[in-house]
């Protein structure tokens, strides 16, 4: 909740500059709560209205099982590093 | 065993009041961790514990925000017969009935929608199905769950250290 609105405001700015694909590295996120999921959909939504894709960096455990729970590792592809989810994308 | 009283129940009641502000919410997330794994809990579960407790407190404080209250929001923690329970009390205008009805029955599900908001609560039954969300008789809502605490330590709080 607390970290959140940043990120929003980077995605919403990103894609402002016309950056449609889009990749999130969360390799540093140890904790994240519906809020930070929510501001991922949102990213989401705003990329895929131009086409455009977003993808995931995440090994976190506690993280990847609040993807999972939430049936959003289905939505987001999700790469172990940054360099794979660049081959990807 | 000898029998435990109500009186020894309420001391070994943990309790953490915050000031209904989302700065507070990272201290929640690391009391609710540490009674878990005081208590005995695997790790997985501390991590559960920690996100549904950080999204009960969540909506806590947009409650106690949208409802103008300053009063603090209280956490409680207890262990009774191999379980320890998890409370979040707060005071503000009290869980929309509809949106109640809409988790209990596992209609909101993030992935399904793309929903941005109102995932807390819908978390929190995903983690933990039997989590109780009830508006408080006077005002105010409650969350509550329970975990499986340590067998050796579910009997009451053990020393410190």
């Amino acid at each position: 909740m607390f970290t959140a609105p940043k990120l929003r405001e980077r995605l919403v700015e990103t894609v402002d500059q016309g950056r449609y694909k889009i990749i999130v590295n969360l390799q540093g996120v140890s904790f994240m709560d519906s809020t930070g999921l929510g501001t991922l959909v949102g990213g989401l939504k705003r990329v895929k209205e131009h086409e455009g894709t977003l993808s995931l960096v995440c090994s976190s455990r506690p993280v990847l099982r609040v993807l999972s729970i939430t049936g959003l590792n289905n939505v987001f592809p999700i790469h172990e590093t940054v360099e794979q989810a660049v081959a990807a994308s | 065993m000898a029998s435990r009283t109500d009186q020894q129940a309420e001391v070994e009641q943990l309790r953490l009041a915050i000031p209904p502000d989302p700065t507070y919410i990272a201290m929640t997330r690391m009391f609710a961790g540490s009674v878990a794994r005081h208590y005995g809990c695997e790790e997985d579960v501390v991590e559960d514990v920690k996100v549904a407790v950080s999204e009960a407190c969540t909506n806590s404080v947009k409650a106690h925000h949208d409802s103008g209250t300053t009063d603090p929001i209280e956490l409680r923690a207890r262990a009774v017969n191999g379980e320890l329970i998890f409370e979040i009390i707060d005071w503000g205008k009290g869980i929309d009935h509809a949106l109640q009805a809409s988790v209990e029955e596992g209609v909101a599900t993030p992935a399904a929608g793309l929903y941005e908001g109102s995932l807390g609560l819908t978390l929190i039954r995903a983690l933990f199905p039997g989590a109780e969300i009830a508006r408080n008789e006077e005002r105010g809502t409650t969350v509550r769950f329970a975990v499986p605490a340590s067998s050796d330590r579910s009997e009451g709080l053990p020393p410190l250290g």
